[in-house]
């Protein structure tokens, strides 16, 4: 058995050595522990006496304590220890500059980790920073993994099974000029012809000639004339030189937010605008310990047939899809991490699919409803472009994820859902794997019948306990969980959101998405420590939460048979209806008096092949 | 090869700064300089006071033995010779050579072997100049270099005659000569007359208890020598001395100045000497070459937690230093006119 000698180096505090004692005995050391106000002196004296394999010292860094480590250090090795007794420390602003700075073997930063106690007092230190090394190559996470898609609930997949069979029967036949854009760029990045730096070529010539075709007269003025929509400017290649400089020093060990388990994976939100911000955010979102991000678009790039090209740069909200920029983005990011591409509400979603599956993408983002709602696409047209797009997941081999967010124009969650129920077996049917997003939030639905007056658990519980009874599927609350409760307060809102990834984990989801602290109310880019904020209230609380669970309430288990009883009979009316496009028009998903509006961009383009 | 190893009675007395001296002054040369710490520096900001350090600025041909982390906080350009089995808490010590001009992190060996494995890889890569950084008040490992110059100043003590004295002590620790007994691995005492020796259990006398165990063994008959070759706490040592005057008459042999310096405060030892009959002697020492002092003292704002720069009056510290310390030069970098410390140091900063 090993002797460890424990020693506080401190006058009063040693709740680290009494803790690290237990964790040592438990893994069958001898751990020793000396007192508080134990002196260098006393300290080597004991190890001469006892031969520890290490000596492990807990102190809180400060000015001049740095000196009395530093003379431990140089006692141990005046005293002849150094060659057997390997010397460790930790504490409080203790950083592993810090720890070579004092001289120590050892530096433990942080929470306590035994894993790394251990593998240092039996010299695998090496063996650890390979560990370490191999944790950047972890592998990347699954979110569907561990799921079925088994229905549960057989009337409702037959109602599904009636309702995706019109749709893709309907669809036959018929294509759009956003297809055919899908069609071109798969082309030109088979010919290794799509980016903007690509040769001269005859074929891009054609090919580029044939896509603008297609597109927009903006967009035709951008690739013909250089002339850029307003506020969009290309990036200055120093400003893309500059970003390895900007992060060089910046290592992270990834250090995941979940404190048990490997589910439920997190998401962040990018699309400052910049490419090169975006990819500082991402920096940040995954040195924090997020899985995942997603990528967000400027909301005018859905309006437009056709898509830019080059790295380019935005003066508002919503970084722009282009090849280069999703390119450059993808490059930066740690290969473990989760990359989504918004481009399910609008004119170029085949063609977002193309792209981001081009630049490395590791899911889409498809919704038909929500996407031909609400401000969004025309349902006839984002039907058409929607199935292609399911199509190109299938034939990618790609998760997508189906977000909920038309409840914030102030749909009832059943409705909703319905809607997501949809897309997941119309999904399945063309051998996608589906992923359903219902959106834990403050929604005005909730507000105007008051269902969240008491309090924000019961209605989210039931959102998230209806599906279990539906289908064996990964559920992944957004986007962001909490919406519609922050404030311009950042405590405020990173409480919620953290009171919101809780609850979602405790329901056992697959992952979910947040937001930043300042995201509702920035008034312009958010904020890399605003977005930490985030990130550390949500490490709490699932720190807080571990593997307990909330139990329903009766109310909770009320409010979800109502939700399980309102989308089996949304269901109904639209497979009686017989026409999924002429029940969005006619509002079965969501009507006026909800607040949902068709959307009317891309009117009449549908046309046959 | 020479070595030159640049210690400090705390930090921000001046170590940094007196070792950029040396390189400026080994580059104006043209000579092949070689770098390594068994701290951590050249970082921005001090780790605890947040106030700016000097930095480490090399050219293309200097060498350096760093741990693999800091490589990628420097911006000079490098070529990686070879990595070393040396592990530090940032990586593997590795030996770097400087392609392109810039500033270098420095994370080196922090125990004497691995030290001692360093000098000899810099030997075989061969350098004119080796130059071994210190950190905090640590300089047990430096023994195995050729020569030290030791730094102190404000951020010791802001006190001068304090520093004065302390000064004056630490420097007379490098004074005694070299034993010509066997060194021995346990605290040992030799009987007059006798070739009888009485072995402790350890090399070392820290407690309360080693020292009575010392007691002990003395009781019989006065020792002839006693030959203590790791630590040795001071203050007990100076009540037993006391308390026993007849151990004054010992020969007294010691490891190292270093491993006394780490196991006392300096004056304690100044106070042993005085009762010693005989001057007393090493296993193996090392030449200090010059005291450099610094007025610089960082100044702690507890309402702000955060620390400024202030500064005693250079020219009475220097004063006040040098009409203390007699053996070795006292100088002041910063103050002109600014001596040439490769011209003082060279040429006889060979290790042993």
């Amino acid at each position: 058995m090993k002797t460890v000698l424990l020693a506080p180096l401190d006058p009063v505090h040693d709740n680290a050595v009494k803790l690290l004692k237990r964790r040592l005995d438990e893994a069958g050391y001898q751990a020793l522990t000396m007192p508080p106000g134990t002196t260098v002196e006393e300290v080597v004296e004991k190890a001469l006496a006892v031969h520890p394999a290490a000596i492990l010292v807990s102190r809180t860094l400060g000015y001049k304590v740095a000196e009395t480590l530093g003379q431990l250090v140089d006692l141990a090795e005046a005293s002849g220890l150094r060659e057997t007794t390997r010397l460790g420390v930790g504490g409080m602003a203790i950083t592993k500059e810090t720890g070579a700075e004092l001289g120590f073997d050892g530096t433990f930063v942080g929470a306590l980790n035994i894993k790394e106690v251990i593998a240092f007092i039996e010299g695998r230190q090496g063996v650890l920073e390979e560990d370490h090394s191999a944790q950047v190559q972890r592998p990347k996470p699954d979110v569907v993994a561990g799921h079925t898609y088994a229905w549960k609930d057989r009337k409702i997949e037959a109602l599904l099974d009636t309702i995706t069979d019109q749709i893709l029967d309907w669809t036959k036949g018929k294509t759009s000029d956003g297809i055919q854009r899908a069609l071109i760029r798969t082309e030109m990045l088979e010919a290794g012809v799509a980016h903007r730096a690509s040769p001269q070529s005859p074929v891009r010539q054609r090919l580029l000639e044939k896509y603008l075709s297609f597109c927009d007269a903006e967009i035709q003025a951008a690739y013909q004339e250089g002339k850029l929509p307003s506020g969009v400017r290309p990036l200055d290649q120093a400003e893309i030189d500059r970003l390895p400089e900007r992060l060089a020093g910046g290592h992270f060990e990834f250090q995941p937010l979940r404190h048990v388990g490997d589910k439920p994976l997190f998401f962040a939100q990018y699309g400052t605008g910049c490419p090169v911000m975006d990819v500082v955010h991402i920096k940040t979102t995954e040195a924090w310990g997020a899985d995942g991000v997603l990528h967000f678009d400027p909301s005018w790039g859905a309006q437009r047939e056709g898509l830019l090209q080059g790295h380019l740069t935005h003066e508002h909200d919503g970084t722009i899809l282009t090849l280069e920029n999703l390119s450059f983005i993808r490059q930066h990011m740690e290969a473990p991490t989760l990359w989504n591409v918004r481009g399910h509400r609008g004119l170029n979603t085949p063609e977002t699919q193309v792209l981001a599956h081009a630049a490395g993408a590791d899911l889409l983002k498809i919704n038909i409803p929500y996407g031909g709602t609400a401000g969004g696409t025309d349902p006839e047209r984002l039907t058409v472009d929607g199935v292609f797009a399911l199509r190109l997941a299938a034939q990618y081999g790609l998760p997508f994820d189906i977000p909920g967010n038309d409840e914030l124009s102030g749909v009832p969650p059943h409705k909703t859902f319905a809607g997501l129920l949809i897309m997941m077996m119309l999904g399945l049917k063309l051998g996608a794997r589906p992923i359903p997003k219902p959106l834990l939030c403050y929604s005005p639905h909730m507000t105007i019948y008051g269902h969240m007056d008491d309090n924000m658990v019961d209605m989210n519980v039931a959102k998230l306990a209806v599906w279990q009874e539906i289908v064996d599927t990964p559920v992944w609350p957004g986007e962001p969980v909490g919406f519609m409760t922050h404030t311009p307060d950042r405590v405020q809102s990173a409480v919620t959101t953290a009171n919101h990834a809780a609850l979602a984990a405790s329901m056992g989801v697959s992952a979910m998405t947040f937001a930043s602290s300042d995201e509702a109310y920035s008034k312009g880019p958010i904020s890399v420590p605003a977005r930490v904020d985030t990130l550390r209230a949500v490490r709490e609380s699932l720190r807080f939460l571990g593997s307990a669970h909330f139990q329903p309430t009766p109310a909770a288990q009320r409010m979800q048979a109502q939700l399980h009883l309102g989308i089996t009979a949304v269901l109904e009316k639209i497979a009686q209806r017989g026409d999924f496009v002429a029940s969005i028009y006619e509002g079965l998903l969501g009507d006026q008096e909800d607040g949902l509006y068709p959307g009317r961009t891309g009117r009449g383009t549908v046309r046959a092949e | 090869m020479q070595t030159i190893s640049f210690a400090g009675t705390a930090k921000n007395t001046g170590k940094t700064t007196t070792a950029l001296h040396m390189v400026e002054r080994c580059h104006a040369r043209g000579l092949r300089l070689a770098l390594t710490s068994i701290g951590y520096d050249g970082e921005i900001k001090d780790n605890v006071t947040g106030l700016p350090k000097p930095r480490y600025v090399l050219q293309p041909g200097d060498w350096v033995a760093t741990a693999e982390k800091c490589l990628k906080t420097g911006t000079a350009g490098y070529h990686i010779h070879h990595t070393s089995s040396i592990y530090t808490v940032l990586g593997r010590i590795v030996f770097v050579e400087i392609t392109s001009p810039g500033l270098v992190v420095l994370a080196g060996p922090n125990r004497r072997t691995d030290l001692e494995q360093v000098l000899a890889d810099f030997r075989r890569i061969g350098v004119d100049w080796v130059l071994v950084d210190g950190a905090l008040n640590r300089l047990a490992p430096m023994i195995c270099t050729g020569g030290l110059v030791l730094s102190t100043g404000a951020a010791f003590t802001e006190d001068i005659p304090t520093l004065a004295e302390h000064a004056r002590a630490l420097c007379a620790m490098f004074q005694f000569p070299l034993s010509s007994l066997p060194p021995t691995a346990a605290v040992t005492l030799s009987l007059p007359n006798s070739d009888q020796e009485i072995k402790l259990d350890s090399g070392s006398l820290l407690s309360q208890a080693a020292f009575q165990a010392l007691e002990a063994a003395a009781e019989a008959a006065p020792p002839q020598h006693v030959r203590i070759p790791d630590a040795c706490h001071p203050a007990c040592l100076l009540d037993l001395l006391t308390r026993k005057p007849a151990l004054c008459q010992a020969q007294w042999v010691f490891g190292s100045p270093l491993k006394l310096l780490a196991s006392g405060d300096p004056r304690l030892w100044e106070a042993v000497w005085a009762r010693l009959q005989h001057p007393p002697q090493y296993f193996e020492t090392l030449p200090l070459r010059c005291l450099t002092l610094n007025p610089f003292y960082p100044s702690y704002h507890a309402a702000t937690w955060s620390y400024s720069e202030k500064f005693l009056d250079a020219n009475a510290l220097l004063t006040a230093v040098r009409a203390q310390v007699t053996a070795v030069p006292v100088l002041n970098l910063r103050q002109p006119p600014i001596p040439d410390l490769l011209d003082l140091l060279t040429p006889s900063c060979t290790p042993s």
